[in-house]
């Protein structure tokens, strides 16, 4: 566990990283990964999903990792 | 306890077995403080403001450096004598701001973000590719070369000087004494200063081909110059109190400056997610109606503005306007409802619209959580409020109610890189935009959908 300063707030030094959630437009399956150059919503990954289907970006957004 | 005995002369220290040294030390401090009591809280004040101004200085150099990296990085070719003539035309076009061109490359992907080559790198590269032709060829080729790279370094400091007299343009309000027709004259002013920088950064770089990234250049030039804004307007304050030795003066600098700081921090914040072209919380709105758009078909219908067409059930049709993704703008909404009430959004005949929905980021109130969707009545949208004033009269002249969904984030939420909780809203949000076309219009409506907010990442 990491032990935060008490003058610090809490994430303050945490970088905001950008991650990717796919999602399969068939059925729905969802892979999440971290944020590529060239990345932009909506669009098809090129990645074929077991069921056939074609995963899209649905989510682009930015978590706070150690 | 007994308060009757209650000595005077022992409280205040004035009995005889009380020490001088024992009064000086209680006296001196209260008349200390009596005489210079403000000037203590001046120098402690000033110290923590000082602290903010070094954060601020320091933001201010890092945006800019980081706007002179993108442009080196992926414009390192700089001005083109040879293109002068061609992009004239572009950045007429590109500086009008009216233009209906749909002909440009709207992708606004960064595909030239794997290059490697800063300015000095480029010249490097250049002097190296010199020396290896030196060793094949006569002095005179080294001295065409060596020629080559000092011209190169020349123009990479010229766009280093363009660009910095860019970032020290101001914008003069128009007078409001008399703030009748007022709006018109800001939106010209507003107008003037965007068309105007566009095209100066087309003249520029006269290298970026693409409206998207020329969007983009501009965003993370307005960073730098808010920046920069804010780094005078607070140095220009403390100086003043600091001059004067005015305590009262620097109260308010006090009070204002954790927000400014606030602020400040978050258009530090945005530039990386500006520069990968990565959505923010302001673009939730855009994402909404984005993804209504996909597969409808779309046209231009103002300036980076683009309207889709879908026909919804119980003979609804939806008219779909968001700014034109993937780059970074928020587009002209007024203008576009305009130009569909007027006839130009559906061949020529005047559109009769029955409601707008718009769906915008909206700032949340302290306490309230994140990403929490609230709904209401009047337009949602930010900026200059121009925008809004167009809209709400637009509204009033043909009668149409205008409902609005807001997605609650803070300042920082919503210039930087979206989060998560916002991000995985957009559903729920959509869901809503659905609810109201479903139960507060009727059969054969047209409704419009307006998605407010920067939509850089965010195609359609």
């Amino acid at each position: 566990m990491t032990i935060i300063p008490f003058w610090k707030k809490r994430g303050e030094d945490k970088p905001l990283v950008a991650f990717c959630t796919e999602k399969c437009d068939s059925c729905g399956k969802q892979n999440t990964r971290r944020f590529k150059t060239g990345d932009t919503l909506f669009s098809k990954t090129g990645e074929v999903c077991q069921c056939n289907g074609n995963f899209y970006v649905d989510m682009i957004y930015g978590k706070l990792v150690d | 306890m007994n308060f009757t005995d209650f000595d005077l002369d022992q409280f205040f220290g004035t009995s005889d077995d009380t020490s001088l040294l024992m009064t000086l030390i209680w006296i001196l401090p209260v008349i200390i403080f009596v005489f210079y009591g403000q000037r203590i809280q001046l120098q402690i004040t000033s110290g923590e403001i000082k602290k903010s101004i070094k954060k601020l200085g320091i933001y201010k150099d890092e945006s800019r450096h980081e706007l002179l990296k993108y442009i080196q990085n992926n414009y390192s070719g700089g001005r083109n004598s040879n293109n002068n003539n061609n992009d004239q035309s572009f950045v007429s076009e590109v500086g009008s701001g009216d233009s209906d061109n749909n002909n440009n490359d709207v992708s606004g992907i960064n595909t030239r973000q794997d290059k490697n080559t800063v300015f000095g790198d480029a010249t490097n590269v250049t002097a190296a590719k010199a020396e290896t032709t030196s060793l094949n060829t006569s002095k005179s080729t080294l001295g065409t070369n060596t020629t080559t790279s000092q011209n190169s370094s020349s123009q990479d400091l010229l766009i280093t000087q363009q660009v910095d007299q860019l970032l020290d343009y101001f914008t003069i309000p128009p007078v409001d004494l008399d703030p009748n027709g007022i709006i018109p004259k800001i939106k010209r002013v507003i107008r003037d200063r965007e068309d105007y920088t566009r095209a100066n950064i087309a003249r520029i770089l006269v290298d970026v081909k693409e409206r998207g990234e020329l969007d983009k250049i501009q965003t993370l030039l307005e960073i730098a110059t808010s920046l920069r804004l804010l780094y005078k307007i607070i140095n220009h304050l403390f100086l003043t109190a600091k001059k004067q030795n005015n305590y009262p003066l620097i109260l308010p600098l006090q009070m204002m400056l954790p927000f400014v700081m606030e602020e400040a921090s978050a258009l530090r914040g945005a530039i990386s997610a500006f520069e990968n072209n990565q959505p923010i919380g302001d673009s939730i709105g855009p994402i909404v109606v984005g993804k209504m758009m996909l597969g409808a078909p779309k046209k231009e219908i103002a300036f980076e503005t683009v309207m889709g067409s879908t026909t919804y059930r119980d003979n609804k049709t939806l008219l779909l306007v968001k700014a034109r993704g993937p780059s970074s703008t928020v587009g002209r909404p007024a203008d576009g409802l305009k130009r569909i009430l007027e006839g130009g959004g559906n061949g020529g005949d005047k559109t009769i619209i029955d409601a707008i929905v718009m769906v915008d980021a909206a700032l949340k109130f302290e306490g309230e959580d994140s990403a929490s969707i609230s709904q209401g009545f009047g337009a949602a949208i930010g900026g200059v409020q121009t925008e809004r004033f167009e809209i709400e009269q637009m509204a009033l002249e043909h009668n149409i109610p205008i409902f609005s969904i807001v997605i609650k984030q803070s300042v920082r939420e919503a210039i930087t890189l979206m989060t998560w909780d916002i991000a995985q809203q957009a559903d729920e949000a959509r869901r809503r935009v659905y609810q109201i076309i479903d139960n507060d219009t009727k059969p054969g409506d047209t409704i419009l959908v307006i998605g407010v907010g920067n939509t850089v990442g965010v195609p359609q």
